[in-house]
């Protein structure tokens, strides 16, 4: 048996190698294979050729939005395009010497020192400002943390800065933390445009009298929105209750019919502080503070700050990097220590993390980038993917159709046969691409339940719609070789019918098998391309046709970098299956060649 | 079996065909979700206005959605019959007013670019198959290969960036420049104007469909120009050039004629991608419009006229087919 098994793999392997060598000589057909895998290829490799993500808006890195590929750099007149500039790889301090080696910290005060706090914020910089004798007021203290960088280049097309500060003690001696970018030498003093971001914390700025009840479960302290705003609070949150040194959690309730917001905290816990009605509490967030509106220039309240007399909008790209020189990203610190209230206290400690600018290039990757910043690469390859597997898997199913009804009416023959190629002639006059269309736009309920996604759709009524003119052609092969010899010596020797058609039937329309799928791939492919064209792609992939769908709808036809890749690859593909269709029908039916 | 029966046979398959047709839009569009009285409400926003109100009972009339399935289905049957197709959700216009002008401006683009790729087509396949091997037949067929693949979409969004955008040799989209308040000056400018909006979707329709033409047309002439009389007709002394058109195409014609006619069946259906590259408005455009907005009236009378277009012109084929060739054996 085993030996059996081993002599029909030799003989299989040696047919192979006569085909391939009878192939070889077939110009067409190699030029066909070679695109093919080439891409194959770029396909399964896509991972690997590019990091992103072909459907994602990078949050992070990635070029500004419409970027141009990166090779326009070498044309002439691209060498003043930036590309993406990021001013630390890793933000955040995750160690020591990222902060000392790289960041510059100056202050003309003896009371204020910078030091490597490891634990908050899992590493940041904190900056203490210290009474050198607790009865003695330090006065208006500055230190400034900056970090210069060089930009090349004219204003970008889009830049931002990321910072988050926590506060410790400002309760008792308030902070401003201000910063901007500026260039080297400039004094923040004399800028020509505002300072991004300057805030002046001094929490907690909320005293507050508490009201307990016995019927109500919760007590509740009313808060001014305009409170919760200086608090840097929003929505529901956790803020810290202080009475009397000790603290307490509370939840922050935005409640959206009530003008003022509450805050509500359990009659219990209230006396377990030792707190009784009418008593003061302090209230204090426990949040790292992020600047709001964000420091982007593509946001809207930051570009008005930008605006200036006879100008529609602010331009904060162009006023920030007006030329190409040096930078400097710039932090500071004013420590105001002059409260003669609050003597009792020392030390107030900021907490600076996530330090970072981001410069969006107008050039990146290698086909640039589509409106929502997305890598058109990515797309390009991962959507190489999605025409190959709905190219390949449509046409297998819509072959299979074909064979299945193309053999029963062949060889059952009679009402079977005259049935099966009256309805197939149905089919074939209906119109295929609206009816097509029809079917994938409109929900079907039963169908969308079995099927995973939309492209599962796409390839079942592609296939649903393109197998007749097979099941034609295997009929009529069936036809003629059921008269043959060899089956009636097979009915003779008492065959049944299913044996006759796997064993006899099936081999010798084998040949046709291999042609038609690679001839009815490019069908599928151009279907696809054109459904996914009209908008009815499926959301969650990327395919060829949704790139030049998305280059249609957001104005960039006229970028050809980005509608000719997929144009050209669903034509290239498409050919190299119909040259290789045509070398597999020469090799394959020598008798029924029709010279081409 | 003689020719009279073989007409008679294909003209009940004609009607056995109509009659599928007719059922299976029926069908489709009663499977279709969503109750079609609650979509027409909804489309129409009617809320007891005397116009409303009309169009509501002229529906209802049309398409009797109280009464049962096979009440449903005689109404449908009499109103498709009668070419009564009610009207559109979108439009709130009955679709017999649109159709036509739309029906002729797709016969125009389909058409024209019909002839014109059959003519180039067969042209192009003669010369090919005339000179096989050689370096024309070999460009012939690539380009007819790759014109065929570029998703004929592309081709148009090139070519509107190409001759429109960038050139501004053509308008990118509609039929005319001209509107009732902006009339054209003369007769002349008019039709200039028409056929620079025409230009850009014929030349995209020729380039997709030419190539198969060509293929077909040179399959037919290689095995055509081993018969033994094109070697007489050779040997008589002819010119090569009437040899190749008056006795090898004439025989190598029968498949081209029965391919031509189905494929001007197609002619409604197959221009959906082209009228929408160029915002063309025929037959294509509308289905496409009538998809994006659920306006089933439109769709089952334009999937009705586009498949009877294709099965009026398939059963034109079987005749051509019994007519032209007198070695065929009818059955």
């Amino acid at each position: 048996m085993t030996a059996g098994y081993k002599a029909t793999i030799k003989l299989q392997i040696k047919r192979l190698k006569e085909f391939w060598n009878t192939f070889k000589h077939s110009k067409r057909g190699l030029f066909g294979i070679g695109i093919l895998v080439f891409y194959i290829t770029i396909a399964l490799a896509a991972p690997l050729l590019t990091p992103n993500d072909p459907l994602q808006t990078p949050s992070t890195t990635g070029a500004a939005d419409f970027a141009v590929p990166v090779w326009f750099k070498s044309l002439p007149g691209g060498e003043k395009l930036n590309e993406n500039f990021v001013l630390m790889d890793e933000p955040g301090f995750a160690d020591i010497t990222s902060l000392f080696e790289e960041w510059n910290f100056t202050t003309e005060s003896d009371l204020v020192t910078l030091y490597y706090e490891p634990i908050k914020g899992n590493g940041s910089a904190a900056i203490v400002f210290r009474r050198k004798d607790p009865q003695e007021l330090g006065g208006r203290v500055t230190a400034h943390l900056t970090k210069e960088f060089h930009w090349p280049y004219d204003p970008p097309p889009r830049f931002s800065c990321d910072i988050t500060v926590f506060a410790e003690g400002t309760e008792k001696i308030p902070a401003r933390v201000s910063f901007v970018i500026r260039k080297v030498g400039e004094d923040v003093k004399n800028l020509t445009y505002p300072i991004f971001w300057s805030e002046k914390i001094e929490k907690p700025v909320i005293w507050l009298k508490s009201k307990m009840s016995a019927n109500v479960s919760e007590g509740e302290i009313k808060i001014n929105p305009e409170n919760f705003n200086r608090l840097g609070i929003s929505g529901v949150e956790e803020i810290e209750v202080n009475y009397e040194g000790e603290i307490i959690k509370a939840t922050v309730l935005s409640n959206e019919t009530v003008p003022e917001d509450e805050v509500r905290i359990s009659d219990s816990d209230l006396k377990s502080l030792g707190a009784l009605e009418g008593d003061t509490l302090r209230l204090s967030t426990t949040k790292w503070i992020i600047p709001s509106p964000p420091i982007d220039s593509y946001d809207s309240d930051f570009k008005k700050k930008f605006e200036k007399p006879g100008e529609a909008v602010g331009y904060p790209e162009k006023d920030v990097f007006s030329e190409p020189a040096d930078y400097v990203y710039d932090i500071w610190i004013l420590f105001e220590d002059e409260s003669e209230t609050l003597r009792e206290s020392m030390e107030v400690t900021i907490y600076l993390d996530d330090l970072n600018v981001r410069i969006y290039g107008e050039a990146y990757g290698l086909l640039g980038t589509d409106y929502m910043r997305r890598d058109i690469f990515a797309q390009f390859l991962y959507g190489a993917r999605i025409s190959l597997l709905v190219g390949l898997l449509a046409a297998l199913l819509s072959v299979g159709i074909g064979l299945v009804v193309g053999i029963v009416a062949g060889y059952v023959g009679r009402a079977v046969d005259e049935v099966l190629m009256r309805f197939t002639d149905m089919l074939l006059v209906l119109p295929m691409l609206p009816l097509l269309i029809v079917l994938i736009a409109v929900p079907i309920p039963f169908l969308d339940r079995i099927l995973p996604s939309l492209t599962g759709k796409i390839i079942l009524v592609i296939s649903i719609l393109t197998w007749m003119g097979f099941a034609r052609q295997v009929r009529s092969m069936t036809l003629s070789l059921k008269e043959r010899p060899f089956i009636e010596a097979a009915k003779a020797v008492g065959a049944s019918r299913f044996h006759i058609i796997t064993r006899h039937i099936l081999p010798n329309v084998m040949s046709l098998v291999y042609v038609s799928l690679a001839l009815s791939v490019p069908t599928a492919i151009t279907l696809e391309a054109a459904i996914s064209w009209l908008g009815l792609y499926d959301p969650k992939v990327i395919s060829w046709g949704r790139m030049l769908y998305d280059a249609q709808i957001n104005e960039g036809i006229d970028r050809l970098w980005w509608i000719i890749p997929p144009g050209i690859s669903i034509a290239l593909v498409s050919v190299s299956f119909i040259l290789l269709g045509y070398a597999l029908d020469e090799i394959l039916n020598p008798k029924l060649r029709r010279r081409r | 079996m003689g020719l009279r029966v073989y007409i008679l046979k294909r003209t009940i398959y004609l009607f056995v065909l109509i009659l599928f047709v007719l059922m299976l839009n029926f069908v489709i569009f009663e499977l279709m979700p969503g109750d079609p009285r609650a979509l027409f409400a909804s489309q129409f926003r009617f809320g007891g206005g005397e116009e409303g109100k009309k169009a509501a009972e002229e529906m209802e009339r049309l398409w009797g959605f109280d009464q049962p399935l096979h009440v449903r289905f005689g109404i449908y049957m009499s109103n498709m019959l009668t070419g009564q197709f009610g009207m559109s959700y979108f439009s709130k216009d009955y679709i017999s007013n649109e159709v036509s002008e739309r029906l002729l401006n797709t016969f125009l683009l389909v058409g024209v670019s019909t002839i014109l790729s059959i003519i180039i087509g067969i042209v192009l396949g003669v010369i090919a198959a005339y000179k096989r091997g050689s370096a024309f037949d070999n460009i012939a067929v690539l380009s007819s290969l790759t014109t065929y693949s570029v998703p004929s979409f592309w081709m148009g969004m090139i070519f509107l960036l190409i001759f429109s955008f960038s050139l501004g040799w053509f308008p990118s989209g509609g039929t005319s420049s001209f509107s009732a308040l902006n009339p054209p000056p003369n007769v002349l400018a008019n039709i200039s104007d028409r056929l620079g909006h025409l230009f850009l979707p014929v030349l995209t329709l020729t380039l997709f469909m030419y190539g198969g033409y060509l293929l077909l047309t040179r399959a037919t002439m290689l095995e055509t120009l081993t018969e033994d009389y094109i070697i007489t007709a050779r040997a008589k002394g002819l010119k090569e050039r009437t040899t190749l058109f008056k006795h090898a195409l004439k025989n190598a014609s029968l498949p081209l004629i029965t391919n031509a006619a189905i494929s001007i069946g197609f002619i409604i259906s197959g221009a959906i991608i082209t009228e929408q590259v160029f915002n063309y408005p025929g037959i294509g455009e509308w289905t496409w419009r009538a998809i994006a907005n659920s306006d089933y009236p439109v769709l089952r009378c334009i999937f009705y006229l586009t498949a009877l277009c294709v099965v009026v012109a398939n059963f034109i084929a079987d005749l051509l087919y019994g007519i032209v060739d007198p070695r065929i054996k009818y059955g």
